[in-house]
This record gives structure tokens, C-alpha cells and sequence, in this order.
């Protein structure tokens, strides 16, 4: 187990991007507090996960990815729908400091939740978290050209649900 | 819109900040052993099957709980239905059997009854329809004729 020290300092580093990558994916804070938790215990329980990786936060969000994807999956067997999963309002942005800011962010959230959860994750470590396609590729275990369409068409549909928003503030 | 104002303007969006509470639970959980982690050590399926097992199990003892002592004298009438059913089980047997031989006996008679009557009337026979008279085919004068003599 490595040193109490060693996770409280990856906490300290990464717990931050990944809390909002995950709070992203599921829109559900009670979810993301179990996967991050079940992401620390792993941790904990096979110190030698993190020997070789040289970027940590790049596989702290691989290992958030795939347990997220387990959830998804876990209960679209037993609801028969993903439909459900991303749907909810959960507040994935800060508080704004203007009206007009905070009611763009509220947009914008509801807007990635009308995304795929899958596209969502693309367009989420692409612009909040500046990976390259090859590195959210490498992350999520899809080729490149797919990170990147998946991020365009993301990007397009979110630009399509914002545009009479995004014209009337800029 | 310029695509890249647009992405810029999505990349300034503040992300939300993590709960700062959480960093004690999650690291004390972390650290705990194993045995003392209830769910955290299952997998978030697992935690949310066993959730649901819960809530079945809650509902069904709401609905069981209100009246226990009616549910108790169901319970207790079925008993009681279960042990005459089978102390009853070889008079059933008897009656079912008892049944079966009028039955074979009725149609023993029957039987006898249309064997006693094929004697009797001896085997059918599709009786022959009588021929019609053959007339020689005489003039219609002729028999004018004759019905004006008489």
C-alpha cells in the first residue's frame, strides 16, 4: 500500500479533474462519490497500479472512465435503457458571477447532457482538461480518428443547441 | 459563430469544485480495512442491486407487517386444508374408482342392447325404390278417343 501520504497528495493533484470528469458523465454527485471513492480504495488496495505511469492524472481518469462505464452499463441491464444516465441536472459548472454567464453555463450543461455519454467524455477531457485525441484515445481505448469525430460532432451539437444563446450574450 | 471563439468560450466555463468534506470520508475509506468497508468495496452494480434488494425487502415487509396475525391465520388455514387434503387423498381414490365401474358397466349393456336389436331387426338395408311403371307411350288421340267412348 503506498504511503497515507502518497494518496493524499494524488488526491490533493487530481481528485479536482476527476470529480468533474465524472460528475460530467453520470450528472449524479451520490455516483461520483462512490466512483471516486471506489477509485481511491483501488488505489490503496494495488499500490503497484501507479508504478510506471508517468501521467498520473492521465490514468486516474482512464481508471474514472472505466468504472463509469461499468455503472452505465450495470444499469442499463437493469433498466433496459441508458437513456436515463446524463439526463439529470446535476450542476456540473461553478456559480457565474453575471446572470448572463451563469444562465450560459446552465445551457451549457443541459447541453452536454443531451450528449452521448461516451461523446460527452471526448468533449469534456478536450476542453477542460486540454488532452490531445491520441492521449483521450489512448485514455478511453478507441483509436484517434474516433476521439477526434466523436469530439467534432460533439462540439457541432453543442454549438447547434447554443447558438440563439451564444448570439444573444457574446 | 466563429468555432474558435466558441470552443474558448466553453473552455473558460468553470468547472464545479469538489465538496471539500469529501476528501476525509474518501481517504479514510481508502485506507480502512477491508472488512470494515460495507459497500465501498463492491462495485458501484453491486452497491446498487443490493440497494435495490433492500428496497423489495422494505416494501415487502410494509405490506406484510401491518396485519402479522392476519397473515398467520392464512398461513394457519392452509395448514389445516393441506393435512385434509391428504388424510381424504385414499377415499378420493375409492370414489374416482367407484366411479369407473358404472361407467364400464353402462357401456357393457349397451352393448348387449345393440347386439340384442341387430338380432332383431337384422342388418340394415337401404331399401330399393320402386321402379316406376313402364307405359308404352301411346298417341294423345288414342286416349282422347277413349275417354270420349266411356
Amino acid at each position: 500500500m503506498p504511503a497515507p501520504i502518497e494518496l493524499e497528495r494524488l488526491y490533493d493533484d487530481h481528485a479536482q479533474a476527476v470529480f468533474a470528469f465524472l460528475l460530467n458523465l453520470t450528472r449524479n454527485e451520490a455516483d461520483t462519490h462512490d466512483l471516486l471513492q471506489e477509485l481511491f480504495i483501488r488505489l490503496a488496495q494495488r499500490p503497484s497500479l501507479l508504478e510506471g505511469v508517468r501521467d498520473q492524472r492521465a490514468f486516474l481518469l482512464r481508471i474514472a472512465h472505466n468504472l463509469a462505464i461499468d455503472q452505465i452499463r450495470g444499469r442499463g441491464a437493469r433498466q433496459k435503457s441508458h437513456d436515463k444516465w446524463g439526463v439529470e441536472t446535476e450542476a456540473v459548472f461553478a456559480p457565474a458571477a453575471g446572470t448572463d454567464e451563469g444562465a450560459f453555463r446552465e445551457a451549457l450543461a443541459a447541453a452536454l447532457g443531451e450528449l452521448a455519454p461516451e461523446q460527452r467524455a471526448v468533449v469534456h477531457l478536450k476542453l477542460w482538461e486540454g488532452l490531445t485525441f491520441e492521449q483521450i484515445a489512448d485514455l478511453m481505448g478507441i483509436p484517434p480518428n474516433t476521439a477526434a469525430s466523436r469530439y467534432r460532432y460533439g462540439l457541432d451539437k453543442l454549438r447547434h443547441l447554443l447558438r440563439p444563446l451564444y448570439n444573444e450574450i457574446k | 459563430m466563429n468555432p474558435d471563439d466558441f470552443e474558448q468560450r466553453l473552455r473558460r466555463q468553470g468547472l464545479r469544485q469538489i465538496p471539500p468534506g469529501w476528501r476525509q470520508g474518501i481517504l479514510t475509506a481508502a485506507r480502512a480495512p477491508k472488512k470494515l468497508r460495507h459497500t465501498s468495496t463492491q462495485t458501484p452494480a453491486a452497491t446498487a442491486l443490493n440497494r435495490d434488494f433492500l428496497s423489495i425487502r422494505a416494501q415487502l415487509a410494509a405490506l406484510l407487517w401491518p396485519r402479522p396475525e392476519a397473515w398467520a391465520g392464512l398461513v394457519a388455514i392452509w395448514l389445516v386444508l393441506l393435512a385434509v387434503n391428504l388424510t381424504t387423498t385414499g377415499d378420493k381414490y375409492a370414489l374416482i374408482s367407484m366411479g369407473a365401474r358404472p361407467a364400464a358397466e353402462v357401456t357393457r349393456v349397451r352393448r348387449e342392447e345393440q347386439q340384442l336389436l341387430a338380432d332383431l331387426v337384422g342388418q340394415w338395408k337401404v331399401p330399393v325404390a320402386e321402379r316406376p311403371k313402364a307405359y308404352p307411350p301411346r298417341p294423345r288421340s288414342e286416349r282422347l278417343g277413349g275417354t270420349l267412348r266411356a
